[in-house]
């Protein structure tokens, strides 16, 4: 356990990470998770939420759930790509179960449910490098 | 795109018999509750379970809200064999938390717990004193909040987590109900007795066996003996037919029988005191053992050098085989041993060592044993139905009173566990005490229905012709 409690503060200078999910307690953990990795973290409920929260604060990456009320994932990702703002954001997109191909849904990433913290966090270090630590 | 599908697998814990309650294991990632009463035995439980781990190669993290002591904790388990010095510090971690509670409550607690798991990714997590979480006087909501977190943190870090807290029963509250799993160590008192029992409430992901077991803390740890009836009613073996028959090395006996009892069958031998069911018993064994089976005796009140002395007396060399292991005997006063166990000892040898012949000297001793009350005849049911399915033949001694008249009628629904059922009694003949030997039933086979005289002599027992002489009363 760090000795220093501040390392779990928010940090100032880290990437901004959209976590957009239905569920209380996955929000919780990914903030405390990516928090302690040295980001900044931001959560949303739903994809209108999300859209709002990303037009407050551009986000560096967005992890987003599929399934949510309101507005789902993949609508979200199309809105993401029609929206000149957020295009070049990358998008993680999880979900429980397997999104159909034929809705060809426009993210960089698709990460099945239950997810290796590591896998998800190689995942958005690679997309934030490949957009040149913008 | 790409698509990761990653299945849970199930963590087994290293604890004799557990994994076969639990239905294989732990389902891996998940948050477990662990509860019980002080001295109900879960941080012995969970500690075992992280120094398994630990030995291969698994990092194990002990993290203690207000519990015993680091040093004290590691003092008590270190009388335990799976203990390893070498083994903490580095791959077993211990951590207090109780500071963050105190300095920011559940959040800070959560937040802390997010860190250490972060930083140093264990695969088992142990929160020891779980209770103070509720001590600190959350709301419900914030509890319920707290539960949830945690469940998804542990799970997103693929880090096993068990709870432990000093609480019974399954309550409807959060820490109950926002986990993944619920087991619960007790204990079971009987007169001045006490047994250990785990229940396994819930187990999301897995077919665990339901109902309580019993387990023992000895120096290897915890040694979990699932319910022989509930192992036994999911078994999918059914018992095979033998047409084969089996002799006793009586002279006599085959003609009483027709033959013999059937190869895998069970019987019992009901008789007074002294009337040489024991003696009955060890012929049963040696003439396994001179066809070149492997023998088992399980007896509570001769000890096996009283057995063995008992048997030479009546020309019986029973030593050679008990020395070369042919024959093995595994005797317990019937005082303070668990059945379960005993059971399992008994199974365990037949399976090792593929026993084909079982004699159990004192089915009253057996059922004293048994300490849960009404347990008797199920678990003898499901005894007798694991020795069928393992082709064992087995020959059960039960002792009658003196003196007591209608006196089998108390055996009746035992009767009906049985195949064989063969009584041995005294008779008064002409103002002589005589043993008499007679056929009550036989399996899938006929048998000489009139009662017979049984001698026993210096060269072992030996069956007379019918009794053709007036009406003998039994004594």
């Amino acid at each position: 356990m760090s000795s220093d409690p501040d390392i779990i503060d928010a940090n100032p200078d880290g990437k901004l990470v959209l976590v957009v999910d239905d569920e209380f307690d996955v929000l919780s953990a990914y903030t405390m998770l990516f928090e302690f990795h040295g980001y900044r973290v931001r959560t949303a409920g739903n994809g209108v939420e999300a859209l709002a929260a990303a037009a407050r604060e551009l986000p560096d990456v967005i992890v987003s759930d599929l399934m949510m009320p309101l507005m789902d994932g993949a609508e979200l990702c199309l809105r993401c790509r029609a929206d000149p703002a957020l295009r070049e954001v990358p998008v993680i997109l999880t979900s429980a179960g397997i999104p159909r191909k034929d809705l060809a849904i426009p993210c960089d990433v698709f990460l099945k449910k239950p997810i290796r913290f590591e896998a998800l966090l190689a995942e958005i270090q690679q997309l934030i490098a490949a957009r040149g630590g913008r | 795109m790409t698509t990761l599908s990653p299945r849970i697998p199930l963590l087994n814990t290293g604890v004799a018999g557990l994994d076969d309650i639990l239905g294989g294991g732990f389902p891996a990632h998940s948050l477990y509750l662990l509860q019980g009463l002080a001295g109900s035995g879960k941080t012995t439980l969970a500690c075992q379970i992280g120094f398994h781990h630990a030995h291969q190669g698994k990092k194990v993290l002990i993290l203690t809200l207000i519990a015993e002591t680091h040093g004290k904790m590691l003092n008590h388990l270190s009388s335990f064999s799976f203990f390893d010095e070498q083994l903490v510090g580095e791959r077993i971690v211990f951590i207090g938390a109780y500071g963050d509670l105190v300095r920011g409550g559940l959040r800070e607690l959560l937040k802390s717990i997010a860190a250490t798991l972060a930083e140093q990714r264990p695969d088992i997590m142990i929160v020891d004193g779980f209770r103070t979480v509720r001590d600190a006087k959350p709301s419900d909501l914030a509890l319920s909040e707290f539960m949830l977190s945690l469940n998804s943190l542990v799970a997103t870090m693929e880090c096993t987590t068990f709870l432990l807290s000093p609480t019974e029963g399954n309550v409807a509250e959060s820490e109950n109900t926002l986990v993944d799993g619920l087991i619960e160590l007790s204990q079971y008192e009987h007169g001045l007795q006490l047994v250990r029992e785990i229940k396994v409430f819930k187990l999301r992901g897995s077919k665990h066996l339901l109902g309580r077991h019993v387990f023992q803390v000895g120096e290897d740890g915890i040694e979990t003996y699932p319910r022989l009836e509930a192992v036994s009613t999911l078994s999918a073996k059914t018992p095979s037919v033998f047409s084969q028959r089996l002799g006793f090395g009586i002279e006599g006996w085959d003609r009483l029988t027709n033959g013999g009892v059937a190869k895998g069958s069970t019987t019992a031998l009901l008789g007074n005191p002294g009337v040489g069911k024991t003696l009955m018993g060890l012929h049963f064994i040696h003439e396994g053992l001179r066809q070149g089976e492997n023998c088992l005796i399980v007896g509570f009140y001769e000890s096996p050098s009283r057995l063995l002395e008992k048997a030479r007396s009546i020309g019986i060399d029973l030593k050679t085989y008990f020395d070369n292991g042919a024959l093995q005997i595994i005797w317990h006063p019937p005082l303070e041993v668990l059945v379960d166990s005993l059971a399992h000892g008994v199974l365990r040898n037949v399976e090792r060592r593929t026993v084909s012949r079982l004699f159990i000297d004192g089915l009253d001793g057996l059922r004293e044993i048994v300490m849960h009350e009404g347990r008797s005849r199920s678990f003898l049911a499901a005894l007798v139905n694991e020795l069928r399915v393992r082709d064992v033949t087995t020959f059960f001694t039960q002792e009658l009173p003196y003196f007591a008249q209608g006196q089998l009628q108390s055996e009746a629904s035992a009767s009906m566990l049985f195949e064989n059922i063969i009584l041995l009694r005294y008779v008064d003949i002409n103002g002589v005490n005589r043993r008499q030997i007679g056929v009550l039933k036989l399996r899938e086979n006929s048998y000489d229905a009139a009662n017979h005289i049984l001698l026993i002599t210096d060269e072992g027992m030996s069956i007379e012709g019918p009794v053709s002489v007036q009406p003998m009363q039994p004594l």
